[in-house]
């Protein structure tokens, strides 16, 4: 059980991480866009 | 096909996430327990998901390179820098379960079969090539060696596939599930899992394809200035 949530977990967190990371690096991307 | 890509990232997102959310059901729900591996079985419907986005990443990388090298024009430079990292994730995801998975089942979490060492091989030439991305930024000479580069890389992919049928019985590596033909219940958690991450692939392509979009037009405001 411990290598199947383990398993899970890498999947889902890796995803969300991720994507957190690129939806926060276009972000500052766009806004600095709009400053220039 | 710029606007268009960038457009599609946030359906692709939001038809990703209740996708990844009827799988995850799938998974606990439908899904049968297999009788000689039990439950760490359903390992499977996280690690054999991931090598189609990987690999259609890398095929989207060589795609880009030959529209780059084609035409000189930068989109498709960018779809093939965005695919490779993307792919790079998906195949980084894979290498990591597979083990998870592996151990529990063969009692190691890795042998050096035909399989499992190839499949790494190709790992370390899409890394090879986001350093080379890196390292290289914004020069054409690199650009069109990364474009030769990731074309080269696809002849991998097929010799990756197939190991496991070139291996000739030498390999723990179960072989090819499609074509085997699964049980009901798993052939259908399949299926739903393969089609979410291949929606998270397309999320994660068109952000990342952005985010090269805005990056160059930051470098060539700073050029200007």
């Amino acid at each position: 059980m411990g290598y199947l949530i383990t398993a899970y977990a890498v999947v889902g967190l890796s995803l969300a991480a991720y994507a957190l990371y690129l939806e926060r690096r276009r972000a500052r991307l766009a806004r600095r866009r709009r400053q220039r | 096909m710029e606007q268009w890509m960038i457009r599609s990232a946030r359906p692709l997102g939001l038809a990703a996430l209740a996708a990844l959310g009827v799988w995850l059901y799938m998974v606990v729900a439908v899904a049968p327990i297999e009788r000689v591996q039990g439950i760490a079985q359903k390992i499977f419907y996280a690690h054999v998901p991931c090598w189609g986005p990987a690999y259609l990443g890398f095929v989207l990388t060589a795609v880009g390179g030959l529209g780059f090298l084609a035409t000189r024009r930068e989109g498709w430079d960018r779809l093939a820098l965005a695919a490779a990292e993307v792919g790079v994730f998906f195949c980084t995801l894979g290498l990591i379960t597979g083990p998870i998975w592996a151990k529990p089942i063969w009692g190691v979490w890795w042998v050096w079969d035909l399989r499992l060492t190839s499949t790494l091989i190709l790992w370390f030439i899409y890394v090879a090539y986001l350093f080379l991305r890196a390292f290289a930024f914004g020069s054409d000479t690199a650009r069109t060696f990364a474009s030769v580069y990731g074309i080269l890389g696809t002849a991998l992919i097929p010799f990756v596939y197939y190991a496991v049928d070139l291996a000739q019985g030498d390999t723990l590596h179960p072989s090819n599930p499609v074509r085997e033909g699964l049980p009901p219940g798993m052939g259908s958690t399949l299926l739903v899992g393969v089609s979410a991450y291949l929606l998270a692939f397309g999320y994660l392509l068109a952000r990342r394809f952005e985010i090269a979009c805005l990056e160059s037009e930051a470098e060539e405001a700073e050029w200007a200035t």
